[in-house]
C-alpha cells in the first residue's frame, strides 16, 4: 500500500513570506492546481477559516482542471446543519467523480469561532463534532429517512444522500487534546497532527490508538502528520533557504506589529496543536537531521510551522522515519505554494514513494503490515477514491 | 417594461440528466448539457433548487459558475440552517467564482415538517422573525467594511471581518414562500418577491399588501407553468400586471423555446439582469 501525500491549495500566494494579493488569484490558482496534479500529490488540502473563500466552490473549480487529484476539504462542524453538509459533500463527491475527503476541524481558537457565531467551550465543541460526524456517516449510508435526538442536534425524517464513494466519504480529523483523541479515535478514518519530533508523534499515535481501543474499534485510524518543507540542492543551500524564510517572516511580522494571528491580538493561549509545536521548539531548534522549529518560535501563535529542511534525500529519509512509526499520510507544504508544488513533484515525491515502497517490502518480508493498511471510509482509500479510471463525466475547462 | 426570464435547473426530475437514482446527485455531463441548453435558449438566469432529495444547490451553483460563461444563477438557499456569516461567505464565494452572476432565492417561512428534516425546530410563530434577522445579517455581512458584531434575538457573532465580499458589493435577494408574512418580509428585506404559480396575473395584488408608509416595494416575479403550445401572450399578461421576473417551468428545449423567450423579450422591451435591484 502506498503512502498518501497531501499538498495545499490556497486561492492566492499569501504565506509567511508573501502578501496575499487578490482574494482569488486565478492565474496563481490555475498554476497551483495543475502543478499539484502533475506533482503526483494524492490530495490537496483546501482549508477553511473565516477570512478566506468558502472551500466548496474552490474545490469545484480545482476539480474542473484536474482528473486524478483528490481533495481534502476542510469543514468546521457546528456552523451548518449536518444534514445540509452531508448533501453538500455528497454532491461535491458526485461532481468530482469521487475525489473528496472531509477534514473535520473543530477549532482551537475561541476568537475565530465567535466570528462565525460559535460560543461553545472547547470540550463541548469536540463533543459536538463527535455527534456531527455520526450524523454525517448516517446521512451518507442510511437507506431510509431517519430521526436523531442528541445533545446538539435533533432531526425528524432526515433524508439520506448517497455520495459517489461507497460506502461513504472518508473522514479526516485533527486535534491533539484529550477530547480530540477521543473523538478521532472513535470516528476518524485518518487522525491528523501538526509536525513534531518523532517521540512527540509517537506519543500522539499511542493516545489515538488507546482511544480507538476504548471505543471498541478493530483498527485505529490512520495517522497524518503535516510539515512545511524547505529543500535545497545541498544541505548548506537548504539551510540558507530556511534562514532566508525565517528572516523574511520576522521582518514581515515586525512590519505588522509583532507576532499575532488573524487581524486581532490574541487574548487567549494558542491551540493545543500549536502548544505542542512550541514544546518541540523549547526542546531545541533542531531535532534529527531535518526537523526545524524556528518558525514556530518566530510566529508564536498558530498554524503549521514545523519544517523539514535539507536535500530531497534528507527530507525523504526524515519522512520515512515517521512512516516507520505508523504514519500513513503526510501533508507537505512550502512557502511559495505553486513553485514548491513543482519542485516537490520533481525532487521529493518520487524519492519518498520509492523509499516507503522499499521499507514496505522489508516490512512484508518480516510479516509486518505495510503502510496505510488501515481502511479509510470503511474501504481502502485507493479503491474507493476516484483514480484515473473513475468516470468524471465530461468536465470542460472553465472559460 | 423590462423582464427577467428564469429557467429551472432540476436535474433530479429530468430524464436527460440521467439520474434515475433517487437521492443521488446529478452527473456532471448531464448537468453540463442542461446548463448549455439554458444558456442557448436565452434565459437570463437559472433557478437551482435546494434539496433534499435534489443535489445540494450551492454545489450545483458552483459547478454552473465554473462551467458557464454568461448564464445568471439563482441559487436556492434555505434560511436558518447555517450561521449567517458562514452562509454570507459561502454565497459571496459562489458569486466570486461566477464573476458576479449570482442571485439568491430564499424560501422563507417554511413549514415545520420540512424544517425539522434538517434540524430546524424553531416554533412556527418565530420563523418569520428569524428569517428576517437572517436576511438582515446576510446583507450586513456582505456590505461590512469594518469588523461587525451581531447581537440579535436568534443570532450572535463577534468581530466578523468581511474579507470575502460579493463582486458587486452585494447579492440580489429573491424571496418566496407561503403565508401572510412573506410579502412584507420581501418588501423590507429583499429585491424581488416571487409569487407562487397559483397566483396568476390577478394574484399580483399579493405583492403589494397595504404598503407601510415610506417603505419601498420589492419588484415581484411570478412562477409560470408553461402549457404545451403556450404563446407569448400568457407570459406578457404577467408583465402587464407588473411582474418583472418570470420563473418558467414545464418547457422543453426545442426551437420554439428560444423563439418564445425572444418574443416575450421583444414585447417587453429589452430587459437585463440587475434592473430589478434597488
Amino acid at each position: 500500500m502506498p503512502i498518501e501525500i497531501i499538498g495545499s491549495l490556497l486561492t492566492n500566494r499569501g504565506s509567511e513570506i508573501h502578501p496575499g494579493g487578490p482574494l482569488i488569484d486565478y492565474p496563481f490558482l490555475r498554476r497551483l492546481v495543475r502543478a499539484s496534479e502533475q506533482a503526483d500529490f494524492d490530495r490537496v488540502l483546501i482549508t477553511q477559516i473565516s477570512a478566506i473563500p468558502d472551500p466548496l466552490p474552490v474545490t469545484v473549480y480545482a476539480a474542473a482542471r484536474t482528473e486524478r487529484l483528490g481533495f481534502l476539504v476542510a469543514h468546521r462542524p457546528g456552523f451548518v446543519q449536518p444534514t445540509v453538509t452531508a448533501r453538500q459533500f455528497a454532491t461535491l463527491d458526485e461532481l468530482t467523480g469521487g475525489r473528496v475527503a472531509l477534514h473535520a476541524i473543530t477549532g482551537g481558537i475561541e476568537a475565530e469561532q465567535r466570528r462565525d457565531g460559535d460560543f461553545l467551550d472547547k470540550s463541548s465543541r469536540y463533543q459536538r463534532t463527535g455527534e456531527y460526524l455520526q450524523i454525517l456517516r448516517r446521512a451518507w449510508t442510511a437507506s431510509a429517512p431517519f430521526d436523531h435526538d442528541g445533545r446538539f442536534y435533533r432531526l425528524r425524517g432526515a433524508v439520506p444522500t448517497r455520495p459517489r464513494q461507497q460506502p461513504r466519504i472518508p473522514i479526516f480529523f485533527a486535534g491533539s487534546s484529550p477530547e480530540a483523541y477521543q473523538v478521532g479515535g472513535a470516528q476518524a478514518d485518518v487522525h491528523a497532527f501538526f509536525g513534531q519530533p518523532l517521540d512527540q508523534i509517537a506519543e500522539e499515535i499511542r493516545q489515538v490508538g488507546a482511544a480507538a481501543d476504548a471505543a471498541g474499534r478493530a483498527q485505529a485510524p490512520r495517522i497524518s502528520v503535516s510539515f512545511r518543507v524547505i529543500l535545497g540542492a545541498t544541505e548548506q543551500l537548504a539551510w540558507e533557504h530556511a534562514a532566508h524564510i525565517l528572516a523574511v517572516t520576522r521582518q514581515r511580522l515586525a512590519d505588522h506589529g509583532g507576532p499575532k494571528v488573524l487581524d486581532g491580538q490574541p487574548k487567549e493561549p494558542p491551540a493545543v496543536g500549536f502548544q505542542r509545536q512550541l514544546r518541540a521548539a523549547q526542546r531545541g531548534e533542531r531535532h534529527g537531521n531535518a526537523l526545524w522549529t524556528a518558525l514556530a518560535t518566530a510566529t508564536g501563535y498558530g498554524g503549521n510551522k514545523i519544517a523539514l529542511v535539507g536535500t530531497p534525500d534528507t527530507v525523504a529519509a526524515a519522512l520515512a522515519e515517521y512512516v516507520d512509526l505508523g504514519v500513513s499520510t503526510v501533508l507537505l507544504s512550502g512557502f511559495d505554494l505553486d513553485d514548491d508544488a513543482v519542485t516537490f513533484g520533481r525532487e521529493l515525491i518520487p524519492l519518498l514513494r520509492q523509499e516507503v515502497a522499499h521499507r514496505d517490502r522489508r516490512r512484508l518480508a518480516v510479516g509486518q503490515p505495510p503502510v496505510g493498511s488501515a481502511p479509510v471510509g470503511d474501504a481502502g482509500w485507493r479503491t474507493a477514491a476516484g483514480g484515473p479510471d473513475a468516470p468524471t463525466g465530461e468536465p470542460r475547462p472553465a472559460r | 417594461m423590462s423582464v427577467e426570464l428564469i429557467g429551472v435547473l432540476s436535474p433530479e426530475g429530468d430524464a436527460d440528466a440521467g439520474t434515475g437514482r433517487p437521492g443521488r446527485p446529478a452527473q456532471p455531463g448531464a448537468l453540463q448539457r442542461l446548463l448549455d441548453a439554458h444558456e442557448a435558449a436565452g434565459f437570463d438566469r437559472v433557478l437551482i433548487p435546494a434539496g433534499p432529495p435534489a443535489p445540494e444547490s450551492h454545489l450545483i451553483a458552483a459547478y454552473a459558475a465554473v462551467h458557464t460563461a454568461r448564464l445568471g444563477l439563482l441559487v436556492e438557499h434555505r434560511p436558518g440552517l447555517a450561521q449567517p456569516s458562514v452562509a454570507a461567505r459561502a454565497l459571496a464565494t459562489l458569486d466570486q467564482f461566477s464573476g458576479g452572476r449570482l442571485a439568491v432565492f430564499v424560501p422563507v417561512c417554511a413549514p415545520e415538517n420540512e424544517r425539522r428534516r434538517d434540524g430546524d425546530f424553531l416554533p412556527q410563530q418565530d420563523v418569520p422573525a428569524r428569517d428576517r434577522e437572517y436576511l438582515q445579517l446576510l446583507r450586513r455581512t456582505w456590505t461590512a467594511r469594518e469588523p461587525i458584531d451581531a447581537e440579535g434575538r436568534f443570532y450572535r457573532f463577534e468581530h466578523y471581518v468581511n474579507n470575502v465580499p460579493p463582486v458587486h458589493g452585494r447579492i440580489p435577494v429573491y424571496v418566496g414562500g407561503e403565508g401572510v408574512d412573506v410579502a412584507q418580509l420581501a418588501r423590507q428585506e429583499a429585491d424581488v418577491l416571487i409569487l407562487p404559480a397559483s397566483a396568476g396575473p390577478a394574484g399580483t395584488a399579493l405583492a403589494d399588501p397595504a404598503p407601510a408608509a415610506g417603505a419601498g416595494r420589492a419588484a415581484f416575479g411570478v412562477t409560470v407553468e408553461l402549457s404545451p403550445g403556450a404563446g407569448a401572450d400568457v407570459l406578457v399578461d404577467h408583465l402587464r400586471a407588473g411582474a418583472t421576473t418570470l420563473i418558467l417551468h414545464g418547457y422543453e428545449f426545442d426551437g420554439r423555446l428560444r423563439a418564445l423567450l425572444a418574443e416575450v423579450r421583444a414585447q417587453a422591451g429589452a430587459g437585463r439582469i440587475g434592473e430589478t435591484i434597488r
